[in-house]
Protein backbone atom coordinates (compact mmCIF):
# COMPACT_ATOMS: atom_id res chain seq x y z
CA UNK A 1 0.00 0.00 0.00
CA UNK A 2 1.51 3.62 -1.07
CA UNK A 3 -0.37 5.58 1.81
CA UNK A 4 -1.39 4.81 5.16
CA UNK A 5 -2.84 7.05 8.12
CA UNK A 6 -1.42 6.48 11.10
CA UNK A 7 -3.99 9.15 12.71
CA UNK A 8 -5.94 11.94 11.69
CA UNK A 9 -3.21 14.33 11.13
CA UNK A 10 -0.57 12.60 9.67
CA UNK A 11 -0.18 10.17 6.06
CA UNK A 12 2.41 7.93 5.67
CA UNK A 13 3.53 7.08 1.59
CA UNK A 14 6.04 4.25 1.01
CA UNK A 15 6.85 2.43 -1.77
CA UNK A 16 10.10 1.75 -4.05
CA UNK A 17 12.17 3.70 -6.32
CA UNK A 18 15.62 4.59 -7.88
CA UNK A 19 16.44 1.15 -6.06
CA UNK A 20 15.56 1.68 -2.58
CA UNK A 21 12.67 1.97 -0.39
CA UNK A 22 11.03 5.87 0.34
CA UNK A 23 9.11 6.47 3.71
CA UNK A 24 7.67 9.97 3.73
CA UNK A 25 5.94 10.81 6.79
CA UNK A 26 3.44 14.06 6.15
CA UNK A 27 2.48 15.82 9.39
CA UNK A 28 -0.78 17.08 7.85
CA UNK A 29 -4.31 16.20 7.32
CA UNK A 30 -4.98 16.18 3.28
CA UNK A 31 -8.36 14.82 1.61
CA UNK A 32 -8.04 11.94 -0.23
CA UNK A 33 -7.72 13.69 -3.71
CA UNK A 34 -5.12 15.64 -2.52
CA UNK A 35 -3.26 12.44 -0.94
CA UNK A 36 -3.37 11.02 -4.32
CA UNK A 37 -2.33 14.31 -6.05
CA UNK A 38 0.78 14.83 -3.82
CA UNK A 39 1.75 11.22 -4.37
CA UNK A 40 1.50 10.85 -7.92
CA UNK A 41 3.50 14.48 -8.00
CA UNK A 42 6.20 13.12 -5.60
CA UNK A 43 6.71 9.65 -7.81
CA UNK A 44 6.68 11.49 -11.47
CA UNK A 45 9.31 14.18 -10.16
CA UNK A 46 11.48 10.80 -8.98
CA UNK A 47 10.81 9.67 -12.23
CA UNK A 48 11.82 12.61 -14.22
CA UNK A 49 15.09 12.45 -11.46
CA UNK A 50 15.94 9.39 -12.49
CA UNK A 51 15.14 9.42 -16.41
CA UNK A 52 17.99 11.92 -16.53
CA UNK A 53 20.45 10.76 -14.51
CA UNK A 54 19.92 6.94 -13.79
CA UNK A 55 23.29 4.85 -15.53
CA UNK A 56 20.76 1.92 -15.09
CA UNK A 57 17.81 3.01 -17.66
CA UNK A 58 18.76 2.23 -21.32
CA UNK A 59 16.64 5.35 -21.72
CA UNK A 60 18.27 7.79 -19.42
CA UNK A 61 20.04 11.16 -20.65
CA UNK A 62 23.27 10.23 -18.74
CA UNK A 63 23.18 6.25 -21.19
CA UNK A 64 22.60 8.30 -24.22
CA UNK A 65 25.48 10.83 -22.99
CA UNK A 66 27.34 7.44 -22.75
CA UNK A 67 26.54 6.38 -26.94
CA UNK A 68 27.62 9.64 -28.43
CA UNK A 69 29.75 12.43 -27.16
CA UNK A 70 28.93 15.93 -27.97
CA UNK A 71 27.37 18.45 -26.23
CA UNK A 72 23.56 18.09 -23.93
CA UNK A 73 21.34 20.23 -22.82
CA UNK A 74 20.90 19.58 -18.60
CA UNK A 75 17.94 19.71 -16.94
CA UNK A 76 17.43 22.72 -14.83
CA UNK A 77 18.00 20.85 -11.38
CA UNK A 78 21.87 20.14 -12.62
CA UNK A 79 23.59 22.51 -11.47
CA UNK A 80 23.49 22.53 -7.94
CA UNK A 81 24.58 18.98 -8.72
CA UNK A 82 27.59 19.85 -11.23
CA UNK A 83 28.76 22.56 -8.73
CA UNK A 84 28.60 20.18 -5.98
CA UNK A 85 30.84 17.63 -7.76
CA UNK A 86 33.17 19.86 -9.15
CA UNK A 87 34.03 21.93 -5.88
CA UNK A 88 34.33 17.86 -4.42
CA UNK A 89 36.35 16.65 -6.74
CA UNK A 90 39.02 19.41 -6.73
CA UNK A 91 38.83 18.97 -2.72
CA UNK A 92 39.67 15.10 -2.88
CA UNK A 93 42.07 15.38 -5.76
CA UNK A 94 39.60 13.70 -8.20
CA UNK A 95 38.28 10.74 -5.94
CA UNK A 96 35.01 11.75 -6.00
CA UNK A 97 33.96 11.96 -9.21
CA UNK A 98 30.84 11.46 -11.52
CA UNK A 99 33.49 10.04 -14.10
CA UNK A 100 33.34 7.02 -11.69
CA UNK A 101 30.61 5.28 -13.77
CA UNK A 102 33.28 2.78 -15.92
CA UNK A 103 34.91 1.70 -12.91
CA UNK A 104 31.88 0.56 -11.40
CA UNK A 105 30.43 -0.72 -14.37
CA UNK A 106 33.91 -2.94 -14.72
CA UNK A 107 33.78 -4.00 -11.09
CA UNK A 108 30.37 -5.51 -11.52
CA UNK A 109 27.72 -2.73 -10.30
CA UNK A 110 25.99 -2.64 -13.85
CA UNK A 111 22.56 -2.17 -14.66
CA UNK A 112 21.56 -6.00 -14.31
CA UNK A 113 23.35 -6.21 -10.97
CA UNK A 114 26.22 -8.76 -12.28
CA UNK A 115 28.75 -7.91 -9.54
CA UNK A 116 31.53 -10.40 -11.51
CA UNK A 117 34.54 -7.87 -11.19
CA UNK A 118 37.10 -8.19 -14.45
CA UNK A 119 40.43 -9.02 -13.05
CA UNK A 120 42.17 -5.68 -11.30
CA UNK A 121 44.20 -4.79 -14.08
CA UNK A 122 41.14 -4.72 -16.73
CA UNK A 123 39.47 -2.57 -14.86
CA UNK A 124 39.68 1.10 -16.32
CA UNK A 125 40.39 4.28 -13.88
CA UNK A 126 38.37 7.28 -14.33
CA UNK A 127 39.03 9.62 -16.96
CA UNK A 128 39.97 13.13 -15.71
CA UNK A 129 37.38 15.56 -15.25
CA UNK A 130 39.42 18.18 -17.44
CA UNK A 131 39.96 14.95 -20.56
CA UNK A 132 36.17 14.17 -20.47
CA UNK A 133 33.73 16.50 -19.60
CA UNK A 134 33.13 20.60 -19.33
CA UNK A 135 30.32 21.71 -17.75
CA UNK A 136 29.02 25.41 -18.82
CA UNK A 137 27.49 26.80 -15.81
CA UNK A 138 25.90 29.55 -17.99
CA UNK A 139 24.13 27.97 -20.28
CA UNK A 140 23.40 24.64 -17.92
CA UNK A 141 25.05 22.12 -21.28
CA UNK A 142 27.64 19.52 -20.64
CA UNK A 143 30.16 18.90 -23.44
CA UNK A 144 31.11 15.39 -23.60
CA UNK A 145 35.02 14.80 -25.06
CA UNK A 146 35.06 11.37 -25.57
CA UNK A 147 33.33 7.87 -26.16
CA UNK A 148 31.57 5.92 -23.73
CA UNK A 149 31.72 8.03 -20.69
CA UNK A 150 29.72 6.40 -18.45
CA UNK A 151 28.41 9.52 -15.54
CA UNK A 152 27.46 8.08 -12.28
CA UNK A 153 25.80 10.62 -9.91
CA UNK A 154 25.63 7.92 -6.68
CA UNK A 155 27.17 10.36 -4.77
CA UNK A 156 25.27 12.95 -4.41
CA UNK A 157 22.06 11.79 -6.52
CA UNK A 158 19.98 10.54 -3.65
CA UNK A 159 20.68 13.34 -1.12
CA UNK A 160 19.94 15.67 -3.67
CA UNK A 161 16.50 14.04 -4.48
CA UNK A 162 15.34 14.05 -1.41
CA UNK A 163 15.52 18.11 -0.76
CA UNK A 164 13.88 18.19 -4.49
CA UNK A 165 11.10 16.32 -2.47
CA UNK A 166 11.10 18.49 0.43
CA UNK A 167 10.85 21.43 -1.79
CA UNK A 168 7.96 19.91 -3.71
CA UNK A 169 6.18 19.65 -0.38
CA UNK A 170 6.99 22.50 0.68
CA UNK A 171 5.51 24.00 -2.17
CA UNK A 172 2.25 21.79 -1.45
CA UNK A 173 1.76 23.84 1.51
CA UNK A 174 3.35 20.91 3.42
CA UNK A 175 5.64 22.82 6.45
CA UNK A 176 6.07 19.63 8.44
CA UNK A 177 7.46 16.46 6.86
CA UNK A 178 9.89 13.13 7.73
CA UNK A 179 11.30 11.72 4.55
CA UNK A 180 13.61 8.15 4.66
CA UNK A 181 15.30 7.23 1.50
CA UNK A 182 16.81 4.17 2.72
CA UNK A 183 17.99 5.68 5.74
CA UNK A 184 19.34 8.70 4.19
CA UNK A 185 17.13 11.20 6.21
CA UNK A 186 15.22 14.81 5.94
CA UNK A 187 13.74 16.46 8.41
CA UNK A 188 11.72 19.72 8.21
CA UNK A 189 9.60 21.35 10.99
CA UNK A 190 8.53 25.09 10.06
CA UNK A 191 5.40 24.66 11.52
CA UNK A 192 6.45 27.11 14.88
CA UNK A 193 6.86 29.75 11.89
CA UNK A 194 3.59 29.45 10.17
CA UNK A 195 2.11 30.80 13.86
CA UNK A 196 4.45 33.96 13.75
CA UNK A 197 2.99 36.88 14.06
CA UNK A 198 -0.46 36.04 14.21
CA UNK A 199 -1.96 34.03 16.75
CA UNK A 200 -5.16 34.19 15.11
CA UNK A 201 -4.25 33.21 11.76
CA UNK A 202 -6.33 29.87 12.66
CA UNK A 203 -9.21 30.86 14.51
CA UNK A 204 -10.56 32.85 11.80
CA UNK A 205 -10.27 29.48 9.84
CA UNK A 206 -13.63 28.72 8.50
CA UNK A 207 -12.28 25.36 8.51
CA UNK A 208 -12.39 24.01 11.59
CA UNK A 209 -10.45 20.86 11.07
CA UNK A 210 -7.10 23.13 9.47
CA UNK A 211 -7.30 24.54 12.97
CA UNK A 212 -7.06 21.41 14.56
CA UNK A 213 -4.55 20.26 12.62
CA UNK A 214 -2.27 23.15 13.18
CA UNK A 215 -2.46 22.77 16.82
CA UNK A 216 -1.95 18.95 16.90
CA UNK A 217 1.34 19.20 14.69
CA UNK A 218 3.17 22.01 16.98
CA UNK A 219 2.21 19.86 19.67
CA UNK A 220 3.06 16.57 18.03
CA UNK A 221 5.90 17.14 15.60
CA UNK A 222 7.91 19.88 17.78
CA UNK A 223 10.36 17.85 18.99
CA UNK A 224 13.61 15.96 17.66
CA UNK A 225 13.60 12.92 15.26
CA UNK A 226 15.62 10.03 17.16
CA UNK A 227 17.98 8.35 14.57
CA UNK A 228 19.82 5.21 15.54
CA UNK A 229 23.10 4.94 13.80
CA UNK A 230 23.67 1.22 12.52
CA UNK A 231 25.95 -0.79 14.10
CA UNK A 232 28.48 -1.52 10.81
CA UNK A 233 28.82 -4.93 11.07
CA UNK A 234 25.13 -5.62 12.18
CA UNK A 235 21.97 -4.26 11.39
CA UNK A 236 20.15 -5.54 13.81
CA UNK A 237 22.04 -3.62 16.35
CA UNK A 238 22.26 0.42 16.54
CA UNK A 239 26.01 1.99 17.93
CA UNK A 240 24.11 5.05 19.35
CA UNK A 241 21.37 7.19 19.10
CA UNK A 242 21.95 10.91 17.36
CA UNK A 243 18.84 13.44 17.90
CA UNK A 244 17.98 16.18 14.56
CA UNK A 245 15.33 18.63 14.18
CA UNK A 246 15.38 20.25 10.60
CA UNK A 247 18.40 18.92 9.54
CA UNK A 248 19.28 15.67 7.08
CA UNK A 249 21.17 12.88 8.30
CA UNK A 250 23.50 10.59 5.67
CA UNK A 251 25.63 7.34 6.40
CA UNK A 252 27.81 5.69 4.41
CA UNK A 253 29.46 2.58 4.79
CA UNK A 254 30.99 -0.59 3.17
CA UNK A 255 28.83 -3.18 4.42
CA UNK A 256 26.07 -2.66 2.46
CA UNK A 257 26.20 -2.43 -1.15
CA UNK A 258 29.25 -4.95 -1.11
CA UNK A 259 30.13 -7.38 -3.57
CA UNK A 260 33.31 -9.13 -3.94
CA UNK A 261 36.27 -7.35 -2.63
CA UNK A 262 34.16 -4.65 -3.55
CA UNK A 263 31.58 -1.94 -2.03
CA UNK A 264 29.96 1.24 -3.56
CA UNK A 265 32.97 3.58 -2.71
CA UNK A 266 35.57 3.03 -4.95
CA UNK A 267 38.86 5.20 -4.92
CA UNK A 268 39.64 5.78 -8.69
CA UNK A 269 43.67 6.23 -7.52
CA UNK A 270 43.78 2.51 -6.02
CA UNK A 271 40.75 1.25 -7.89
CA UNK A 272 39.85 -0.72 -4.63
CA UNK A 273 37.40 0.08 -1.83
CA UNK A 274 38.82 1.93 1.05
CA UNK A 275 39.19 0.14 4.18
CA UNK A 276 40.35 2.38 6.71
CA UNK A 277 37.10 3.69 7.46
CA UNK A 278 34.17 1.39 8.23
CA UNK A 279 31.17 4.26 8.34
CA UNK A 280 30.17 7.50 8.21
CA UNK A 281 27.78 9.88 9.32
CA UNK A 282 26.65 13.16 8.23
CA UNK A 283 24.22 16.01 9.75
CA UNK A 284 23.53 19.14 7.76
CA UNK A 285 21.41 21.34 6.65
CA UNK A 286 20.64 19.38 3.58
CA UNK A 287 20.56 16.08 2.36
CA UNK A 288 22.60 16.80 -0.59
CA UNK A 289 25.82 18.20 1.44
CA UNK A 290 24.82 15.48 3.90
CA UNK A 291 24.58 12.92 1.14
CA UNK A 292 28.00 14.64 -0.30
CA UNK A 293 30.06 14.27 3.30
CA UNK A 294 29.40 10.50 3.93
CA UNK A 295 31.56 9.88 1.30
CA UNK A 296 33.73 12.19 0.92
CA UNK A 297 35.09 11.55 4.33
CA UNK A 298 36.32 8.26 3.17
CA UNK A 299 38.72 10.21 0.85
CA UNK A 300 39.74 13.28 2.74
CA UNK A 301 39.53 14.43 6.12
CA UNK A 302 36.98 16.34 7.34
CA UNK A 303 38.91 18.96 8.24
CA UNK A 304 39.22 19.81 4.69
CA UNK A 305 35.95 20.12 3.99
CA UNK A 306 35.25 22.29 7.06
CA UNK A 307 37.85 24.63 6.03
CA UNK A 308 36.34 25.40 3.13
CA UNK A 309 33.46 26.72 5.02
CA UNK A 310 30.97 23.42 4.61
CA UNK A 311 28.82 23.40 7.58
CA UNK A 312 28.28 19.61 9.03
CA UNK A 313 28.67 17.37 11.84
CA UNK A 314 30.41 14.17 11.54
CA UNK A 315 30.69 10.60 13.14
CA UNK A 316 33.50 8.59 11.70
CA UNK A 317 33.77 4.64 12.70
CA UNK A 318 37.35 2.72 12.03
CA UNK A 319 37.84 -0.88 11.96
CA UNK A 320 38.62 -1.32 15.62
CA UNK A 321 35.57 0.67 16.34
CA UNK A 322 37.36 3.14 17.64
CA UNK A 323 35.91 6.81 16.51
CA UNK A 324 36.18 10.37 15.41
CA UNK A 325 33.34 12.85 15.57
CA UNK A 326 33.25 16.76 15.65
CA UNK A 327 31.88 18.70 18.68
CA UNK A 328 28.49 19.19 17.34
CA UNK A 329 27.66 15.54 16.84
CA UNK A 330 25.80 15.19 19.96
CA UNK A 331 25.35 11.29 19.41
CA UNK A 332 24.56 9.19 22.62
CA UNK A 333 26.78 6.58 22.01
CA UNK A 334 27.09 3.08 23.26
CA UNK A 335 30.64 2.54 24.27
CA UNK A 336 32.37 -0.63 26.49
CA UNK B 1 58.48 16.25 20.72
CA UNK B 2 58.09 16.67 24.88
CA UNK B 3 57.11 20.12 23.87
CA UNK B 4 54.69 19.35 21.12
CA UNK B 5 51.32 18.09 23.29
CA UNK B 6 49.60 17.66 19.67
CA UNK B 7 52.16 14.85 18.31
CA UNK B 8 50.43 12.38 20.04
CA UNK B 9 46.99 13.31 18.98
CA UNK B 10 48.39 13.03 15.42
CA UNK B 11 49.57 9.59 16.12
CA UNK B 12 46.28 8.72 17.62
CA UNK B 13 44.47 9.37 14.25
CA UNK B 14 46.72 7.39 12.66
CA UNK B 15 45.44 4.60 14.19
CA UNK B 16 42.75 4.61 11.49
CA UNK B 17 44.77 3.47 8.77
CA UNK B 18 44.74 0.17 11.32
CA UNK B 19 42.80 -2.27 9.54
CA UNK B 20 43.60 -5.82 11.80
CA UNK B 21 40.74 -7.07 14.14
CA UNK B 22 38.69 -5.16 16.55
CA UNK B 23 39.77 -4.37 19.54
CA UNK B 24 43.35 -5.11 18.86
CA UNK B 25 43.89 -1.41 20.42
CA UNK B 26 47.07 -1.88 23.15
CA UNK B 27 49.84 -1.14 21.12
CA UNK B 28 48.22 1.43 19.10
CA UNK B 29 46.73 3.41 21.99
CA UNK B 30 49.96 2.78 24.08
CA UNK B 31 52.06 4.01 21.30
CA UNK B 32 50.78 7.83 21.79
CA UNK B 33 50.97 7.53 25.41
CA UNK B 34 54.53 6.43 25.39
CA UNK B 35 54.76 9.33 23.08
CA UNK B 36 53.60 11.68 25.71
CA UNK B 37 56.61 11.46 27.59
CA UNK B 38 57.60 10.03 31.11
CA UNK B 39 54.92 7.92 31.17
CA UNK B 40 54.21 5.48 34.07
CA UNK B 41 51.81 3.00 34.29
CA UNK B 42 51.61 2.51 37.55
CA UNK B 43 51.01 -0.07 39.93
CA UNK B 44 49.43 -3.81 38.62
CA UNK B 45 46.80 -3.47 41.66
CA UNK B 46 43.78 -2.64 39.45
CA UNK B 47 42.19 0.84 41.34
CA UNK B 48 38.42 -0.45 40.96
CA UNK B 49 37.26 2.05 42.77
CA UNK B 50 38.78 4.64 40.63
CA UNK B 51 36.61 3.98 37.21
CA UNK B 52 36.26 5.79 34.53
CA UNK B 53 33.14 8.09 33.73
CA UNK B 54 32.20 6.05 31.01
CA UNK B 55 28.56 4.96 30.45
CA UNK B 56 29.23 1.82 31.72
CA UNK B 57 31.02 1.79 35.18
CA UNK B 58 33.61 -0.80 35.57
CA UNK B 59 32.17 -3.95 37.74
CA UNK B 60 34.35 -4.16 40.51
CA UNK B 61 33.83 -8.07 40.81
CA UNK B 62 34.52 -8.36 37.09
CA UNK B 63 38.22 -7.02 38.14
CA UNK B 64 38.86 -10.17 40.55
CA UNK B 65 36.93 -12.80 37.91
CA UNK B 66 39.39 -15.58 38.61
CA UNK B 67 37.80 -17.58 35.71
CA UNK B 68 38.70 -15.17 33.62
CA UNK B 69 42.31 -14.88 34.76
CA UNK B 70 42.46 -18.95 34.35
CA UNK B 71 40.97 -18.55 30.65
CA UNK B 72 43.95 -15.98 29.87
CA UNK B 73 46.84 -16.50 28.06
CA UNK B 74 50.26 -17.14 29.98
CA UNK B 75 51.54 -13.72 28.40
CA UNK B 76 49.32 -11.66 29.36
CA UNK B 77 48.66 -13.64 32.06
CA UNK B 78 50.33 -10.76 34.40
CA UNK B 79 48.00 -8.01 34.29
CA UNK B 80 44.31 -8.77 35.46
CA UNK B 81 41.42 -7.74 34.00
CA UNK B 82 40.57 -4.48 35.63
CA UNK B 83 40.59 -0.78 35.66
CA UNK B 84 44.29 0.74 36.19
CA UNK B 85 44.81 4.72 36.64
CA UNK B 86 48.26 6.58 37.00
CA UNK B 87 49.24 10.07 35.89
CA UNK B 88 50.72 11.13 32.65
CA UNK B 89 52.95 13.72 32.75
CA UNK B 90 54.90 15.87 30.14
CA UNK B 91 57.15 19.06 29.56
CA UNK B 92 54.75 21.51 27.72
CA UNK B 93 56.13 25.36 26.63
CA UNK B 94 54.44 26.70 29.67
CA UNK B 95 55.96 24.52 31.89
CA UNK B 96 55.36 20.99 33.18
CA UNK B 97 52.03 18.94 32.88
CA UNK B 98 49.86 16.39 34.17
CA UNK B 99 46.58 14.47 33.61
CA UNK B 100 45.48 11.39 35.00
CA UNK B 101 45.01 8.10 32.85
CA UNK B 102 42.69 5.36 33.21
CA UNK B 103 42.64 2.05 31.54
CA UNK B 104 40.55 -0.89 30.99
CA UNK B 105 42.18 -4.15 31.01
CA UNK B 106 39.85 -7.12 29.89
CA UNK B 107 41.78 -10.68 28.92
CA UNK B 108 44.95 -8.50 28.27
CA UNK B 109 43.04 -6.06 26.11
CA UNK B 110 42.88 -2.76 26.81
CA UNK B 111 39.19 -2.14 26.18
CA UNK B 112 38.53 1.20 27.31
CA UNK B 113 40.90 4.35 27.71
CA UNK B 114 40.14 7.37 29.99
CA UNK B 115 42.07 10.42 29.45
CA UNK B 116 40.73 13.81 31.90
CA UNK B 117 42.17 17.39 30.51
CA UNK B 118 43.37 18.50 33.78
CA UNK B 119 45.68 21.27 32.78
CA UNK B 120 45.40 25.36 34.41
CA UNK B 121 46.94 26.38 31.25
CA UNK B 122 44.32 27.54 28.45
CA UNK B 123 46.54 26.10 25.60
CA UNK B 124 47.12 22.88 27.11
CA UNK B 125 43.49 22.26 28.15
CA UNK B 126 42.60 22.58 24.33
CA UNK B 127 45.30 20.10 23.24
CA UNK B 128 44.29 17.66 25.94
CA UNK B 129 41.27 17.64 25.35
CA UNK B 130 41.39 16.80 21.97
CA UNK B 131 43.85 14.01 22.68
CA UNK B 132 41.35 12.53 25.09
CA UNK B 133 38.70 12.99 22.75
CA UNK B 134 39.74 11.17 20.24
CA UNK B 135 41.68 7.80 22.32
CA UNK B 136 38.81 7.46 24.24
CA UNK B 137 35.84 6.17 22.85
CA UNK B 138 34.77 2.39 21.09
CA UNK B 139 31.61 2.11 20.18
CA UNK B 140 29.73 -1.18 20.64
CA UNK B 141 26.26 -2.57 19.42
CA UNK B 142 22.79 -2.55 21.09
CA UNK B 143 20.12 -4.27 19.49
CA UNK B 144 17.66 -2.00 17.50
CA UNK B 145 14.86 -3.34 19.82
CA UNK B 146 16.30 -2.33 23.29
CA UNK B 147 16.60 1.58 22.11
CA UNK B 148 14.22 4.25 21.62
CA UNK B 149 14.35 5.00 17.84
CA UNK B 150 12.24 7.01 15.57
CA UNK B 151 14.92 6.02 12.29
CA UNK B 152 17.61 4.22 11.52
CA UNK B 153 20.35 5.73 9.38
CA UNK B 154 22.87 3.25 7.89
CA UNK B 155 24.69 2.69 5.02
CA UNK B 156 21.78 2.86 2.08
CA UNK B 157 19.38 0.25 2.86
CA UNK B 158 20.41 -1.84 0.09
CA UNK B 159 17.54 -2.80 -2.30
CA UNK B 160 16.21 -5.96 -2.49
CA UNK B 161 17.44 -7.04 -5.67
CA UNK B 162 21.09 -5.81 -4.68
CA UNK B 163 21.19 -8.28 -2.19
CA UNK B 164 19.64 -11.35 -4.41
CA UNK B 165 22.04 -10.92 -6.92
CA UNK B 166 24.87 -10.54 -4.65
CA UNK B 167 24.01 -13.79 -2.40
CA UNK B 168 23.60 -15.85 -5.93
CA UNK B 169 27.09 -14.69 -6.88
CA UNK B 170 28.35 -16.29 -3.95
CA UNK B 171 26.24 -19.53 -4.27
CA UNK B 172 27.73 -20.17 -7.64
CA UNK B 173 31.00 -19.31 -6.30
CA UNK B 174 30.77 -21.85 -3.61
CA UNK B 175 29.94 -24.90 -6.33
Amino acid sequence: MDASRQNENSITFSFEAIGTSWIIDVYKTLSPQDEGVLLTQIKNRIKEFDLAYSRFKPDSLVSRMSKHPGNYKLPSDAHPMFELYEDMYKMTRGAFTPLIGNTLHDTGYDAVYSFRPKPQDQITPPPTWQEAIEFNHKSNEILIKKESIILDFGGIGKGYLIDIIGELLKKSGINSFLIDAGGDILHINNTSAAYKGDGNKYKNDANSSAAAYHTHVTSSTNHTIRVGLEHPADKTKVIGVVEIKNQAICASAGNRRAWANYHHIINPHTLSSPTEILATWVIAKTTIIADTLATCLFFEPAETFLNAGYEFEYLIIYPDFSIKKSDGFKAELFTL
Amino acid sequence: MDSQPSTPTQSTEQKSTNTSKPFALSALILLPLILIGYFVFGKKAPETTDAPKTDTPVNPNEAVDTTDATNTPATVASYKDGTYTARGAYASPAGPEEYPVSITLKNGVITAVKITASSQNEVSTKFQTEFAKNVQTVVIGKSINDVKLDKVSGSSLTPKGFNDAVEKIKAQARS
